[in-house]
């Protein structure tokens, strides 16, 4: 049955009883199509009526994560686990949530403390064994986050080097609320660079080498790294735009020699 | 009785921005779609892949500043080797300008600022 049939069905459903399970199928599917929203709405009203029951739990936990509301998804997964029958996989699966939502908050502890109730639940091992190595080299990334700190200075929010496909690869980006916001910068850059040599290319101006970007709130200025990654920086408004220019030539520089030994 | 205004405001600012010392070429963009609304590029440019380009670059790193809680961009310029594209955010509009190396890109700046608040005031 083709997707939007069984959403209008399941729908239908969950309209003329809305105490069924549909809303399980319903959000899933929502979800599979990319309509979060909805599917948080629907899970939630599920959760509601059912709250003694962990699969409602745990789609509430997995929409969560998505909307990267990561206290929502630790609360419900915690609820999950707890209501869960032992060595159930949906115990085992809650706990490699929990494990996941730990790392993304930089709680080591937790995180690998939830792996081990993982293991215990009976998760797979092969899956345990991914997830505490991305665990454990989280350390040699958590030297790539601050390998332009020395170059900072009072007034510098972000010095942040950046691939091609909007993945961090060094660097942090504080907001002006003072909180990482690295992980929401870095994917607006996807292509970026890509689009500029086009751009160069059709008004044959050559290669670029430098954007500055005027926003109430920061001066922001960018530019290749190597040929797959560029860098980015920001310093409140009050800062000189020829002092952020000069931390974009040092953090340009230092990324290169740390890629080049990368 | 004084005559009726006949050139749109769009035109109006891409030739005072075209007046400008150093400046290639001028365009105003549609900045939901990146389709030129009126331009002064020169011949042999694909105008639509600039207009289209230009706009994209602009919103991007516009997006990526408000990710950052930066705020709205008001201001974008980039620096090539054989010149500078310069573009500010007019409402519904991108307004974007190309100009050789030797341009001053400080006067570029006020002369597009002075422009964003022509279109949107």
């Amino acid at each position: 049955m083709p997707t939007g049939d069984a959403v209008r069905r399941l729908s239908d459903e969950l309209a003329r009883d809305p105490g069924s399970l549909a809303f399980l199928p319903l959000a899933e599917l929502l979800l599979g199509r990319g309509d979060v929203a909805t599917a948080w709405t629907v899970a939630r009203r599920g959760q509601a009526r059912h709250g003694d029951r962990p699969d409602a739990h745990d789609l509430v936990a997995r929409l969560a994560a998505a909307r990267a509301d990561w206290e929502e998804a630790l609360a419900a997964w915690g609820l999950a686990a707890a209501l869960a029958p032992a060595g159930s996989p949906l115990r085992a699966a809650a706990h490699q949530g929990m494990a996941y939502v730990c790392f993304r908050l930089e709680r080591p502890a937790e995180s690998e403390a939830h792996l081990q109730a993982a293991e215990a639940a009976g998760a797979d091992a092969v899956a345990v064994a991914a997830a505490r190595a991305r665990l454990r080299s989280s350390r040699s990334d958590a030297a790539a986050r601050v390998l332009f700190a020395p170059l900072l200075a009072a007034g510098d929010m972000a010095a942040l080097l950046v691939d091609g496909a909007g993945h961090v690869q060094a660097g942090e980006c504080r907001g002006a609320d003072g909180r990482d916001a690295s992980d929401a910068v870095a994917p607006a850059l996807a292509g970026l660079a890509e689009a500029a040599e086009r751009a160069m290319q059709h008004l044959s101006l050559g290669r670029w080498e430098r954007i500055t970007v005027e926003a109430d709130g920061a001066h922001v200025c960018l530019a290749p790294a190597t040929h797959e990654t560029i860098v980015l920086v920001a310093s409140t408004p009050a800062t000189p735009l020829g002092r952020v220019r000069r931390l974009l030539e040092q953090v340009g520089e230092r990324a290169r020699r740390w890629q080049g030994g990368a | 009785m004084t005559a009726p205004r006949t050139r749109s405001p769009y035109h109006d600012v891409v030739a005072e921005l075209s007046r400008q010392r150093g400046v290639l070429g001028v365009m105003v963009v549609d900045a939901a779609d990146g389709i030129p609304i009126a331009s002064t590029l020169a011949v042999g440019v694909d105008g639509d892949a600039v207009a289209a380009l230009a706009a994209s670059l602009v919103q991007q790193t516009a997006r990526a500043a408000q990710a950052a809680g930066f705020g709205a961009a008001s201001y974008f310029q980039l620096q090539a080797e054989q010149g500078w594209l310069c573009a500010t955010g007019a409402g519904a509009f991108v307004i974007a300008v190309v100009a050789e190396p030797r341009t001053n890109a400080a006067l570029l700046r006020l002369a597009l600022l002075r422009a964003r608040r022509e279109l949107a005031p």
